[in-house]
């Protein structure tokens, strides 16, 4: 199973569009795919498929307001909806059933999308995780599930964007998305189960050891990660402090759980000039620069996006760094080009 | 005492005569997100009076070195605790009604 993608909803998916290319830069998006009428078992919806490195980002209209998406607009307005993994064909077969046999909330069918020879089911939000999950598979051969999959013939066009504007950057990853949940103990065990890996302590993430992270904000929790390959992962946060803001939104909600943020890495010397280029091109930033993350040495600069002005969503900017399997941090200087120490002496 | 900006912003609640508050408590995101143009260079860590007019002041720290002309925000000129900082109301006020905020440079 490898973590794929981030995908958000939008009102509006072409204004969307525009808003993330300003963001991570044209030089940094490799391909955007306009799909039209794609469908699943509950709804149809419009967008775009962004090819980041090492994430893809979907952005998403949907038709209506009775399917996931479309309610969750209703619901909660514009913003981050759901991650998509990525598995093999027989992994993907497998997992579905697993969570079928442990009572997940799973699609009631498997759905093919007949124009991509792709396969997807649903993990609903209701289930102990508490938002939704949607698994994928590009299938080899024909599903041995068949007599329990929705055939259908999507999306109704797709085609490769050929992208005029152009925005430049410095070199943007996107890798991680960020959840809050309640219930600390229960949610890693949960979370391990369905990314079928274990959940590892980052208070310091260089040496993986755990702590507390006071984000200056009101909140004060403990960050646990789920490790994918290309230093892909995903942060659990569980908010410690009754008082948390954080907990207050989500008790609003009236959920378990929430996925808060995502982040992208920028090229280690140039977050500022980054900072600049957003506050220019209109982004509402939520501090006047970046700042200095100081907590057990991190070392990493870092800023946020305010979701008023990129469709929703919370972004969180941090100085690049690399994260092997065991999720073991380490400053990436493989494109800094201005130092006065040599980046290669460790 | 150099007139450093000046922004027109909604109060997202009602107010009483000596309750404390603060930027962040006063006004709701899109407010705090209004631009205004900085009228003078300033170095970071300078002093700035901000006055609502009528209502109440304080004395904030900018967050990042400031040049002329630049666009700003309330978000972008101070950091959370700056933007925190209580002050006193010297009056009642309802929620909706529009509050000048006029900023002076102090001498840093």
């Amino acid at each position: 199973m490898d973590f794929g993608s981030i995908n958000l909803i939008a009102r509006d998916a072409d204004k969307a569009l525009v808003t993330y290319l300003k963001l991570f830069g044209t030089n940094n998006v490799q391909e955007v795919i306009c799909l039209q009428e794609l469908k699943d078992d509950t709804e149809t919806v419009d967008g775009y498929y962004l090819k980041t490195k090492p994430l893809h980002l979907g952005i998403f209209t949907p038709r209506g307001a009775a399917g996931r998406m479309g309610k969750s607009l209703t619901k909660n307005g514009e913003g981050i909806h759901h991650l998509t993994f990525h598995m093999g064909q027989d992994e993907f077969e497998q997992t579905y059933l697993k969570f079928k046999d442990e009572g997940r909330p799973v699609s009631g069918k498997v759905v093919y999308l007949g124009r991509f020879s792709e396969a997807i089911f649903w993990l609903d939000e209701t289930g102990e995780q508490g938002v939704p999950m949607k698994f994928a598979t590009t299938c080899y051969q024909g599903l041995t599930m068949w007599e329990n999959t929705l055939y259908l013939d999507t999306p109704k066009k797709f085609e490769k964007m050929k992208i005029t504007d152009e925005y430049l950057r410095p070199r943007v990853v996107l890798n991680s998305a960020m959840v809050t949940v309640n219930e600390f103990e229960k949610q890693q065990k949960i979370w391990s189960g369905i990314l079928s890996r274990p959940a590892v302590e980052t208070g310091d993430i260089f040496r993986l050891t755990p702590g507390k992270v006071d984000d200056g904000r009101g909140n004060i929790f403990i960050p646990i990660r789920f490790q994918f390959s290309d230093s892909k992962g995903i942060n659990l946060y569980c908010t410690i402090n009754e008082d948390a803001p954080i907990k207050k939104v989500m008790s609003k909600r009236g959920v378990n759980g929430m996925i808060h943020n995502s982040a992208c890495y920028v090229t280690r010397d140039r977050v500022h000039e980054y900072f600049g280029q957003l506050e220019e091109a209109g982004f509402s930033m939520v501090d006047p620069k970046p700042a200095l993350n100081m907590n057990k040495g991190n070392g990493n600069y870092f800023f946020f996006v305010h979701p008023r002005s990129v469709h929703g969503v919370l972004w969180e900017v941090v100085s690049i760094f690399t994260r092997d399997m065991s999720a073991r941090a380490r400053y990436d200087f493989s494109d800094t080009a201005t130092y006065m120490v040599p980046p290669d002496l460790n | 005492m150099d007139k450093f900006g000046s922004v027109e912003l909604k109060l997202n609640k009602n107010i009483t005569r000596g309750s404390k508050e603060s930027l962040l408590s006063l006004f709701d995101a899109d407010d705090r997100f209004k631009p205004l143009e900085v009228l003078v260079n300033a170095d970071e860590e300078t002093s700035v009076k901000v006055v609502l007019e009528g209502l109440g002041e304080a004395n904030l720290k900018l967050g990042a070195d400031m040049q002329k002309g630049r666009k700003k925000t309330i978000m972008t000129l101070f950091w959370f605790a700056e933007r925190s900082k209580l002050m006193e109301m010297t009056r009642d006020a309802a929620k909706g009604d529009n509050v000048t905020i006029n900023l002076y440079k102090l001498i840093d």
